[in-house]
């Protein structure tokens, strides 16, 4: 299930059927192979860590009571998305927490000693991505570290292809000039 | 409108831009206690959702077997004797029946009374009213046991 070389896709599929074939004592293994990546999604809509968990554990635990469920639908990984996208619209729109524009302070983040220039470049991205409207930060999440299709994104986000692919274009042209503007501020 | 030279340079700058972002994708990562958290949430609802099944199953048993006692216990009916004098062929209306419980059975005795004099071609139509008596009798019972447990009826 862990093996890289199988699509990620078809390893949420086998572990959706493990978690349908063993119970609850298979959603850890399903945690482990989704959560950081429904985590960094979620954080894109709901713009804070905090809800964006509780979105991903909202949506794992109903994952866990209803272990069949997943299994059944043809596409358990965008079913996976679809749900914590749901929650998180659903958090945002009753949360007291503030939405983070440009501080990063709610994230954990992964800091390695020896990318210390690389930490900086990938802190400059993350504010980036929640200083551009959220619709177009979760296209460009879904399409780049997803690597999703036009069409399935549409699908997902239940808006056409063509409105995907314009947000994608906007969203990117915005995160380009503020990066670029980071960037000349940061080195003169 | 953007000429080409500026068109390229925006391309590449836009492929640098993608090939950023597909980098900082695993910058972020979930709190410590996240995991253990949701094992911990799903399992205590799992069991909520046991308790919750079984209470209903024991209370929905509860409600038959009482339902099945006030009609059985509380107003027994004397079979045997039906039984027996119905062999006999000693009833010539449902009127009797009700007296064997010792109380007034108005619909009953509304619905079974035969005046016709007893002829042996008729015992069976005396077995038929005595049974349908029977019936009107149980029902009536059963209603009020129903009534006196759960109160009225919608």
């Amino acid at each position: 299930m862990n093996d890289p070389s199988i699509p990620y896709s078809e390893r949420v599929n086998l572990a959706a059927q493990r978690l349908a074939r063993e119970g609850m004592g298979a959603l850890g293994a399903l945690y482990d192979l989704t959560a950081s990546r429904l985590l960094r999604y979620s954080v894109t809509i709901t713009g804070n860590q905090h809800d964006a968990e509780d979105a991903v554990q909202a949506s794992l635990t109903q994952f866990g009571l209803r272990p069949t469920l997943l299994s059944q639908v043809k596409t358990p990984w965008g079913y996976l998305l679809g749900t914590v996208r749901n929650e998180s619209l659903r958090i945002r729109r009753t949360s007291q927490r503030v939405r983070n524009d440009t501080s990063l302070i709610d994230l954990r983040t992964i800091c390695h000693v020896d990318e210390v220039e690389a930490d900086e470049t990938h802190r400059m991205v993350w504010r980036a991505l929640r200083g551009i409207p959220s619709e177009q930060a979760e296209v460009i999440v879904l399409k780049i570290w997803e690597q999703m299709r036009f069409e399935a994104i549409s699908e997902l986000l239940q808006i056409s292809p063509h409105t995907a692919a314009s947000r994608y274009q906007y969203g990117l042209r915005k995160l380009a000039a503020i990066l670029h503007a980071e960037d000349r501020e940061v080195v003169p | 409108m953007r000429n080409v030279e500026n068109f390229e340079t925006d391309f590449e700058s836009l492929e640098n831009i993608e090939a950023m972002i597909l980098a900082a994708g695993t910058y972020v990562r979930p709190s410590e206690d996240l995991r253990p958290k949701i094992l911990e949430r799903t399992e205590e609802r799992e069991q909520t959702q046991i308790v919750i099944g079984n209470s209903l199953w024991i209370s929905m048993a509860v409600m038959l077997l009482a339902s099945w006692s006030i009609g059985c216990f509380s107003t027994p009916v004397p079979m045997q004797r039906i039984a027996h004098l119905l062999a006999q062929g000693a009833f010539t209306s449902g009127t009797e029946l009700c007296c064997l419980n010792r109380e007034p059975c108005e619909q009953a005795r509304a619905q079974a009374v035969v005046d016709s004099p007893p002829l042996e071609t008729e015992l069976a139509w005396r077995a038929v009213h005595a049974a349908k008596a029977l019936r009107s009798f149980q029902a009536e019972a059963l209603r009020d046991g129903l009534h006196r447990t759960w109160g009225p009826w919608h």
